[in-house]
């Protein structure tokens, strides 16, 4: 099954917001609209502002207010993209070139900061201060996260505790956010927040370790980038932390870290990982955070929204890519 | 106000700015934050001059100082090859700087001028990204893009606190001594920000120091004329116009 098909009913909302996007990103300058375009045709999943709207129901939805923060919510997610690219050095993402592949990193850090700024206008419509706080401090812990992950790069003596602390900024906190501010613009009760709050929280934590496990076990053409990718950047995630003494892994590990690993050493580093039991033991923690989430959903009334928000976390977490 | 307890209240919200953004990593790697003293003079304008100035002006001057950091960062971005760790960490500090604006704002329930101000930083970036477009500016457009880029979140947020009478002076100070750091250094033969990236500016060097001197012309004139200001803060003024003189900067750098 595809996860488009467990938030069909969504679909006119969806269009609309992606309506809405291509107006949030119009610019007076050709090369902006050009490369802000770009991005918003590689798609996605614009699985955030899924989440945004599915939380939204739990109060007084309208689509009209409730896309002042899907919009941007997804734009805050895009321009990070961008700027991670940047960061990355990256020349693809989701099989097509990046902006700064097409253009230079310069473009892409205009492209990025218009992007941010747009997201922030755009969310101004919103007069509730406690979300702009809410939204606010998930953009600086997103950038905490990332100024993390790149102390931590290459550096194996990390704990488990560290990556999940780094994880929760990286990517838990925006779907968090996304669950929260749509419950908070629909005006629902603040139980229900607290809940939702929740729910995005443990999804993106399971979500981002599935995503961590995916990067060593797909394919390059799965992923639309080369299948270990992370790790040879020197991303040390949660599947490798369970397994990184083996005898088998441990050498081919520090050759991949210093960045000398030739193809077929990394097949084999690769291969290796697959072999170890770091995946089996990363798809539990995956497994226990979506447990969490299950059991912040069940505290919600019955709804078709409640069934879809349960659904696509059951599929975020088991997806094979 | 005399003049050393302007750069009492300048440094003092140079401390402050460096202290909503301090971060060890980011230090680290990247240096300190930069934040332009002459900017900030001009974003204190109203304060200068003995204007009311309660918290809130205060809270705001220093979020609009921290849009300038944030992009001065980003500015810092190489155009090719930032893999080093220090220049993934400068992309990573502009964006924190950035969030930290808009958090500082957020607190204060200033959602209006977040509004303003978020507007006024996507204009800039788009009239940087000029620089790069393959379309054709005039002369005239690219100043008015350097005008807006050195200037519009300062510009927004003294419309914002009603000091509309200080924003022309600002904009043209601004605006000034830009355009003479950049021809200097140019003339030096180093890498300037807009002259480097301009065949308008670098074909049409006499008319680039013909406006110059035009601007400088008219700020000294509005300057002295102006009912606005007190005499302290003329002096400052008028100083700083004159330490940035066109030929002290091509004789100096």
């Amino acid at each position: 099954m595809k996860l488009k098909l467990l938030y069909s009913d969504l679909k006119s909302d969806l269009d609309v917001i992606e309506k809405e996007l291509a107006i949030a990103v119009n610019s007076s300058s050709h090369l902006l609209n050009e490369a802000s375009l770009h991005l918003l045709l590689a798609g996605g999943k614009r699985i955030r502002p899924v989440f945004v709207l599915l939380s939204a129901k739990f109060g007084n939805y309208s689509i009209e207010s409730i896309k002042n923060v899907a919009v941007p919510i997804e734009l805050i997610h895009m321009a990070s993209l961008v700027h991670d690219d940047v960061i990355d050095d990256a020349e693809t993402r989701r099989g097509r070139e990046t902006v700064k592949a097409q253009w230079n990193n310069r473009v892409a850090m205009y492209t990025g900061d218009f992007l941010f700024a747009r997201a922030i206008e755009y969310i101004t419509a919103l007069e509730n201060t406690y979300a702009h706080e809410v939204l606010s401090h998930t953009m600086v812990e997103l950038c905490i996260g990332e100024i993390i992950q790149i102390e931590d790069k290459r550096l194996l003596d990390q704990t488990v505790r560290d990556y999940l602390r780094r994880i929760k900024r990286k990517t838990a906190i925006l779907i968090s956010a996304s669950c929260e501010l749509g419950a908070i613009a629909s005006q629902a009760d603040e139980k229900t927040i607290r809940h939702l709050k929740r729910f995005g929280y443990y999804v993106g934590m399971s979500f981002q370790i599935i995503d961590d496990i995916l990067d060593i076990t797909s394919t390059d053409e799965q992923l639309g980038k080369p299948a270990g990718s992370d790790l040879l950047q020197g991303n040390i995630t949660l599947p490798v932390l369970y397994v990184k003494n083996e005898q088998s892994i441990y050498p081919l590990l520090m050759e991949a870290l210093d960045g000398e690993i030739s193809e077929e050493n990394k097949q084999k580093l690769l291969s290796e990982i697959r072999k170890s039991d770091g995946i089996t033991r990363a798809k539990q923690v995956s497994n226990m955070y979506l447990e969490k989430a299950l059991n912040e959903i069940k505290q919600l009334p019955a709804s078709s929204a409640k069934k879809s928000l349960q659904n696509i976390a059951l599929f975020m977490s088991k997806r094979k890519f | 106000m005399n003049e050393a307890l302007m750069t009492q209240h300048v440094e003092h919200y140079k401390k402050n700015i460096l202290m909503q953004i301090q971060q060890n990593t980011l230090q680290k790697y990247t240096g300190i934050p930069v934040v332009d003293e002459n900017r900030l003079f001009y974003t204190l304008l109203p304060l200068l001059n003995g204007e009311e100035w309660n918290k809130s002006e205060k809270i705001s001057a220093i979020a609009v100082s921290l849009i300038f950091t944030a992009l001065a960062a980003h500015d810092l971005v190489k155009e090719e090859n930032a893999s080093s760790k220090a220049q993934q960490l400068q992309v990573l500090a502009g964006d924190y700087y950035s969030g930290r604006y808009y958090q500082l704002l957020a607190k204060d329930s200033k959602i209006d001028l977040i509004q303003q101000l978020s507007s006024g930083v996507a204009s800039v970036t788009e009239h940087k990204s000029r620089f790069y477009d393959l379309q054709e500016y005039t002369f005239e457009q690219l100043i008015q893009s350097i005008q807006l880029i050195e200037s519009k979140p300062i510009e927004q947020f003294l419309e914002y606190y009603s000091f509309h009478e200080y924003v022309f002076i600002m904009k043209e100070a601004m605006l000034l001594e830009v355009l003479k750091k950049e021809l200097a250094s140019f003339e030096k033969n180093e890498r300037t920000f807009y002259i480097s990236k301009s065949k308008i500016f670098q074909l049409n060097k006499v008319s680039l120091i013909l406006e110059i001197e035009k601007i400088e012309n008219a700020l000294v004139r509005d300057v002295r004329s102006s009912e606005l200001l007190k005499e302290p803060l003329k002096q400052a003024i008028l100083e700083r116009v004159s330490a940035f003189s066109l030929e002290k900067q091509l004789r100096e750098g």
